[in-house]
């Protein structure tokens, strides 16, 4: 699907889902929350550093969402993706500023809709796997200058420019580098995890 | 958001180099992006993998290795992809395979052996793994090398089967070409199952980088060795 189709497809199935909402279509508001709560999950993971406060600020974004959505629609409801990381990032904010939490009223009627973390392999993979993985993918590497690139870049944290100024690469191969690392190791984890999968079927 | 551009924001938005305005249009597009969302997780379970590895191992330090046989391709040229998986056929399927070889003989009369149906496990190899043991497989079928064309990535490959006895030269015993990647990306090597006697062998695949059809030019992507007990 090119950039332009997946955009419009987003903007279509947003703005619908919008509409049925304020019509009061509960299968549209479950529909919402597994689309877009993977990525809540993550930006609010991100933000707080802690997975359980995450998982709460989850719940009171889902909370304060469809309260405002089962009422008047919203202005721009093709950007329904927007307001949902607006409020995310709102009440992440707010979490920091808090000196004790104070938790929204619990939402029964969707908390059930909320998907499991566990869902993403990329989450289900152990540090111990992901770490053996990641040495195997740095072992594929023939030229020793990439694997300078990964640790340069994600160990010591040094800048894109300063990386390819001293290991006299270009800025296309830098990409590259970063790129298929983070698909290679993707591709390893999925792979492992299917054959967990039917080592359990098998046994 | 244009697919190079997501590319270029993955690193900046975990790292928090980008601008309040950009990090909120970039949460709106990952929001709905399950592809970027798998991005940005591999990208920072491999920061995580790295980090773990830079702390216990030195992740930075080349991969060594050792022994006569690797030593052959020790040299940055040969410095190939180290994970490669193997396709092999289990004890009991062979055993199960035998007789029920043996009864379709019976039932038709015929002297040829039927198509070998195999139970497949895989067997990873890196360096520093242990040696790589496989079954070997009944003669009469065919059997499947599954290969890991590693972290490279080329239009097709080819491959060469090499046993290695000792005291003699390396003897190619099969040849594969024109492979692409299929199941899980692997390369699948598909040889007569008589040709995989006990003994030891390596695989050699190359991956085709360019030139034309005439002349086509090749780089090597992994040597794997092997031993069919």
């Amino acid at each position: 699907m090119s950039e332009d189709s997946e955009l419009i497809e987003e903007r279509q199935a947003a703005t619908d889902l919008v509409s049925r909402i304020a019509a009061g279509d509960r299968a549209a508001e479950t529909e919402m929350i597994e689309r877009y709560s993977r990525g809540l999950r993550f930006l609010l993971r991100r933000r707080t550093r802690d997975r359980e406060l995450a998982e709460d600020l989850l719940q009171d974004t889902w909370a304060v969402a469809l309260e405002r959505l089962r009422g008047p629609s919203l202005k721009e409801p093709e950007r329904l993706a927007g307001f949902l990381s607006g409020v995310a990032r709102h009440l992440a904010l707010n979490e920091n500023r808090k000196s004790g939490r104070q938790r929204t009223s619990p939402h029964s009627d969707f908390i059930e809709a909320i998907p499991d973390d566990e869902s993403s392999p990329m989450r289900q993979a152990s540090r111990a796997e992901v770490a053996g993985h990641v040495r195997r993918l740095l072992a594929e590497l023939s030229q020793e200058r990439d694997r300078e690139i990964l640790n340069r870049f994600y160990v010591r944290e040094l800048d894109k420019a300063t990386i390819c100024r001293q290991l006299g690469v270009d800025d296309s191969h830098f990409n590259r580098v970063l790129y298929r690392a983070r698909q290679r190791l993707r591709d390893l984890v999925l792979r492992e995890g299917a054959r967990s999968r039917l080592r359990v079927v098998r046994g | 958001m244009k697919h190079i551009e997501k590319g270029l924001f993955v690193e900046r938005y975990l790292r928090g180099d980008l601008s309040a305005e950009e990090e909120s249009a970039f949460e709106e597009v990952l929001l709905a992006s399950p592809e970027l969302l798998d991005q940005l997780e591999a990208a920072e379970r491999l920061q995580g993998g790295l980090r773990d590895l830079n702390a216990v191992e030195g992740a930075t330090a080349p991969v060594e290795r050792g022994g006569a046989v690797t030593a052959l391709f020790a040299s940055p040229r040969f410095a190939l992809a180290a994970s490669v998986l193997m396709a092999v056929s289990v004890v009991f399927a062979a055993s199960m395979y035998r007789q029920n070889q043996l009864l379709e003989s019976e039932l038709a009369g015929s002297a040829s052996a039927p198509t070998q149906v195999q139970a497949l496990y895989t067997v990873r190899s890196a360096p520093g793994d242990e040696p790589v043991n496989i079954v070997s497989p009944i003669p009469g079928g065919q059997v499947v090398l599954l290969v890991d064309p590693g972290f490279e990535s080329f239009a097709s490959y080819r491959g060469t089967l090499l046993r290695l006895d000792a005291g003699s030269e390396p003897e190619a015993v099969h040849e594969f070409d024109g492979l692409t990647p299929g199941y899980e990306d692997l390369l699948a090597l598909a040889l007569p199952a008589h040709l995989l006697t006990p003994g030891r062998y390596e695989i050699f695949v190359e991956g085709l980088a360019g030139g034309s059809a005439a002349n086509p030019v090749y780089e090597p992507v992994t040597r794997l060795s092997f031993t069919s007990r």
